[in-house]
């Protein structure tokens, strides 16, 4: 007896030797290659395709990449733009970008010009590329899952000239942004109308005005980032459901800098940060249902200036420690939470040997509410006058919000 | 002796002229670009194409780094209309000086990116105006609008 769909079979099986894999390309360019310019390997490959880059400088204008491929380059080869052009510009999806040193990007007043500019497109792999000197560093523009990894960037910009941010993206969703460096831009990190975006591991310094800087940008998480010495700090505004993790701020000196500027930000998580030595480690403004726990308060003016705006925030187990001020506010009502955290400055007991002390301690000094209303007073801190007052008001409180206080001051440093 | 009382008497009213002269044409205070805080929202001001300002009737100067801020302070009535002497916005062309509001143009357009996206750009030369409206594909708003 035949089987028929037998026949079938072998014939399908025939016709499969004849059917040939999309196999993919790789394309040499370099000096000593047939290809001499990226742009003539980018017009000969297709989508799936690799292209090598020797070492060199590529001097190329705009690099246009509208199909699917992986861009590698050996040995840092450097696209410059000749502070004139857009060194690449990614317009397709699944594209990879890797070991390039991509340099002199154009500058305008109109446009935003950067190294490296993705868009409208998704799954595009920026890793492991030296940006130096550049308006933009890598700027994301409706991108969605994409990685921005291991990257270093270096610009050179003053306060006087225009200057564009390190990594910026705008309108974007799903991105993965780790183990970057950037220094000497104007904001290192820039977030805008983002969301569900990892930044992790970053470091972020010497930046004009912030280490990180995001707006209207909900769903996020920053975890293990630096943020040293910028201009202002780090500012977080108009977002919702934000999660900060075990990040570094410190050395953020001037008026108007802070470790962490927070505006009009609603339930958030910030956990096991250090704060060290900023003028203001953390200024809150319209914060509202805020998590603080496990924070290091080190060395800085005020830990924590918190505008009457702010309410239902929580402050609990922080260490606050060697502060001008620990606490400061504008308003006499309170409405937020401080509960077993360690205040260096406490002065109470612990008859019970619970650990915890046994009088309250109130953060707010009667002076802090004088510099809020007229800063230049602080010129008479520390005199004997004004430690009197703050004595006294510790004693009574008066002028100070009644409700602002620890009612469990820890005794002990939480070990960070 | 006479001579010489009356060139000092001379010298004097020139210098309380000149100096009269001085408080009545009021210049605006200058921005420090990257030292100087937003008065509304905070941010550092470090971008001169959009720093803005207003100069209250008392002396006092708020600085901000969009002209939206500057607009969202006097409708939160942190300041009253009534109460300002001046408002400043800068040259979009050019070096970016201050000039009092009333005798700039101004033009909104996405593509202007302002720091907290007011878009809103002021020119002192209508031809700049003109040029840029063109580029940024923007839309021509006057500045009395705001307050209607």
């Amino acid at each position: 007896m035949k089987c028929p769909w037998l026949k079938h079979l072998s014939l399908s099986l025939f016709l499969l030797l004849f059917v040939q894999p999309a196999l993919a390309t790789t394309y040499y360019v370099g000096a000593k290659h047939a290809t001499t310019r990226i742009s003539d390997a980018l017009i000969k490959a297709s989508d799936g395709d690799t292209i090598i880059v020797s070492p060199g400088t590529y001097k190329e204008g705009n690099i246009a990449i509208r199909k699917s491929i992986v861009l590698l380059g050996e040995g840092y080869p450097t696209i410059d733009g000749m502070k004139t052009y857009e060194p690449l510009s990614i317009y397709a999806a699944n594209v990879t970008i890797k070991g390039f040193k991509i340099s002199r990007s154009g500058q305008s007043s109109m446009e935003d010009f950067a190294a490296l500019k993705v868009y409208n497109t998704r799954q595009v792999v920026i890793e492991d590329n030296i940006l130096d000197d550049n308006f933009f560093g890598i700027y994301l523009q409706n991108a969605r899952n994409c990685i921005v990894r291991g990257n270093r960037l270096q610009a050179y910009g003053r306060i006087e000239q225009r200057l564009g941010n390190g990594i910026h993206a705008w309108k974007c969703d799903s991105i993965s942004i780790s183990n970057n460096k950037i220094v000497g831009h104007r904001d290192g990190i820039y977030l805008e109308f983002v969301t569900h975006t990892q930044v992790v591991d970053n470091q972020s310094l010497n930046n004009l005005r912030y280490g990180l800087h995001f707006m209207f940008s909900h769903d996020n998480a920053y975890l293990r980032n630096a943020f040293t010495k910028n201009g202002a700090g780090v500012a977080v505004m108009y977002t919702k459901r934000v999660l900060m993790e075990d990040n570094i701020f410190n050395e953020n000196w001037g008026d108007a800098a802070y470790g962490l500027l927070l505006k009009d930000i609603t339930d958030s998580h910030i956990t096991h940060n250090h704060f060290t030595n900023n003028t203001t480690a953390i200024y809150m403004e319209g914060g509202i249902r805020i998590n603080m726990h496990r924070n290091n308060f080190q060395g800085n003016g005020w830990a924590i200036r918190i505008m009457a705006s702010s309410t239902d925030n929580f402050f609990t187990q922080n260490n606050f420690v060697a502060n001008t001020f620990d606490f400061a506010t504008n308003g006499r009502l309170q409405l937020n939470t401080l509960s077993n955290n360690y205040w260096d400055k406490y002065e109470g007991y612990d008859l019970n040997k619970d650990a915890i002390g046994d009088v309250p301690y109130r953060p707010i000094s009667l002076y802090s509410m004088v510099v809020e209303k007229n800063p230049t007073a602080m010129l008479l801190f520390r005199s004997f006058m004004v430690m009197l007052l703050d004595r006294t008001e510790r004693m009574i409180p008066t002028l100070t919000p009644e409700d602002l206080k620890d009612d469990k001051p820890a005794l002990k440093p939480f070990p960070l | 002796m006479k001579k010489q009382v009356q060139g000092i008497l001379l010298s004097i009213s020139i210098i309380i002229m000149i100096s009269i002269q001085a408080c009545a044409q009021a210049t605006p205070e200058a921005i420090s670009y990257g030292h100087d805080q937003c008065m509304h929202c905070k941010m550092t001001i470090s971008d001169a194409r959009f720093g803005s300002s207003l100069q209250t009737k008392k002396g006092r100067t708020c600085k901000f780094d969009d002209v939206q801020c500057m607009l969202d302070y006097v409708r939160a009535s942190h300041v009253t209309k009534e109460e300002v002497a001046a408002f400043y916005l800068p040259d979009y062309s050019g070096q970016h000086k201050l000039f009092q509001a009333e005798e700039m143009h101004l033009l909104k357009s996405d593509s202007l990116r302002s720091p907290m996206r007011g878009n809103m750009a002021a020119f002192k030369d209508v031809a700049e105006w003109e040029k840029a409206q063109d580029a940024l594909h923007g839309e021509k708003i006057y500045w009395e609008d705001f307050w209607k």
